[in-house]
């Protein structure tokens, strides 16, 4: 009984203290200030009330032959503190309940620990989601182009190269095979965002990345017409991690060329600014535009088509 | 010989599923629409109606899904028309939530090669031909 921390004492059925051990004593003494001797009552007002009725209420239904385990936080100052209370009565020969014997253990440790378990658990949950999420999309977005050149390459007549058909159906073939490449390029820019973020932040120069982004996006697309208009000087520099800039500067160029207006000459604007303390990064342009009303709140969404016949990007994919 | 109505937002499974029906024998017009929305407005014309939908899930504008819960509300008394949902997605559930819409007859998973394509219109042309839907 005192070779140990858990708390242990007994009380008669007029809520006086009949036997106890010292890690009760110190409990006691730890919460409330004063040291409790043998004829104490358990429900004492030197205790407070909220705690007395709280306590009561589990003596009482012990005290009517009742088994009770219950966790409880610990009262001021230790209110951090969880214990497991197990109360079992105390009968006489003829079975009468004459007291209730009280069993404490502090049970914080293992409490956090299952806390944390959970938490960690939700965690995984909700990682497992996204995860499943994105394989779909990945999934949806390869099987498309995918099944789409199996069902051209079951069509294509081998024998007659040079028909209307097969250079109809080879055109589809390239499509296919660049929306192909564009879906493995999202892939590889997702995985290396993943691998990358929290990762490192280092300092970058707006100007350099940008460039970068617009000759590969360059090589990709006929940039002829279109007139990119880049200002960085407000503040060149930025402390970001490098993948993750790269790919905002990818996304929004990309679409601005995609969704360029028919009618008009592309013209691009990106340039930054500091409000706030915070640095502000601005792209403009003069496409075709987007309802926001109807897909404002999309605008995140990895993968979500908003116009018709144009693969674009949600920039959820930056994250 | 049937009409079909080619709901999808991708040129190239367009253009295969025409040549697909033109191959068959069985289809005497095709229409096209890109999206849930375009589809509903060639039907809303109300001059022509077809006697087969398929339907991508995918779509800007307007989901395959809420076409369907539109071609419900208002088309779906007023044509004999059955649907087939033609998709690249892989989730189980999208074919329970298709099985629950009395109007799509089967569920097809991308790519769509020339035999089911056949049984498909075969399926509905004889049904239009005899009589039973």
């Amino acid at each position: 009984m005192e070779n140990t921390n858990d708390i242990i004492f007994s009380i008669d059925s007029n809520y006086k203290i009949l036997k106890f051990n010292t890690a009760f004593v110190r409990i006691i003494e730890g919460s409330y200030g004063f040291t409790p001797k043998a004829g104490f009552s358990v429900i004492d007002p030197k205790v407070n009330n909220l705690t007395t009725m709280r306590w009561k209420r589990l003596y009482d239904l012990a005290l009517s032959g009742h088994d009770v385990d219950e966790l409880m936080d610990a009262d001021p100052p230790n209110e951090n503190l969880k214990y497991e209370v197990s109360m079992s009565p105390i009968k006489n020969e003829f079975k009468d309940v004459t007291g209730v014997a009280v069993f404490m253990r502090d049970v914080t440790e293992r409490f956090k620990a299952q806390e944390a378990q959970l938490e960690m658990s939700k965690l995984l949950e909700e990682k497992n989601k996204d995860l499943l999420d994105f394989s779909f999309i990945i999934t949806h977005n390869l099987r498309a182009p995918t099944s789409n050149l199996i069902s051209l390459l079951s069509l294509y007549d081998k024998d007659n190269p040079s028909t209307d058909e097969n250079l109809e159906i080879m055109e589809n073939f390239e499509a296919s095979i660049h929306q192909l490449n564009e879906t493995l390029h999202d892939l590889t820019m997702a995985v290396k965002l993943r691998e990358e973020i929290g990762k490192k932040f280092e300092l970058l120069n707006l100007d350099e990345i940008f460039t970068n982004v617009k000759a590969r996006l360059a090589e990709l697309n006929n940039m002829g017409k279109i007139a990119i208009n880049s200002d960085f000087s407000a503040t060149p520099e930025l402390v970001y991690p490098r993948v993750e800039l790269d790919s905002i500067f990818y996304t929004l160029l990309d679409n601005s060329i995609k969704f360029a207006h028919p009618g008009r000459n592309c013209v691009i604007k990106v340039s930054s600014a500091i409000i706030e303390n915070q640095v502000h990064l601005t792209f403009e342009d003069n496409g075709v535009g987007i309802d926001l009303e109807r897909y404002g709140d999309r605008l995140l969404d990895y993968t979500k088509d908003f116009i018709a016949g144009i693969q674009e990007r949600g920039l959820a994919c930056i994250y | 010989m049937i009409k079909v109505l080619a709901v999808d937002d991708d040129a190239t499974l367009i253009f295969l599923l025409r040549r697909l029906l033109q191959k068959t024998e069985r289809v005497s017009e095709v229409r096209v629409a890109s999206d849930g929305k375009e589809a509903l407005d060639v039907l809303s014309e109300g001059e022509w109606a077809p006697d087969l939908i398929f339907l991508d899930i995918n779509m800007p504008v307007m989901s395959g899904w809420d076409f369907l819960e539109e071609f419900t509300r208002s088309f779906a008394d007023k044509m004999e028309c059955e649907i087939v949902m033609l998709s690249s997605s892989t989730r189980e559930m999208e074919k329970d939530q298709a099985a629950k819409h009395p109007e799509v007859s089967k569920y097809l998973s991308k790519p769509a090669f020339y035999p089911t394509i056949l049984e498909v219109v075969t399926e509905t042309d004889l049904r239009r031909s005899t009589g039973d839907s």
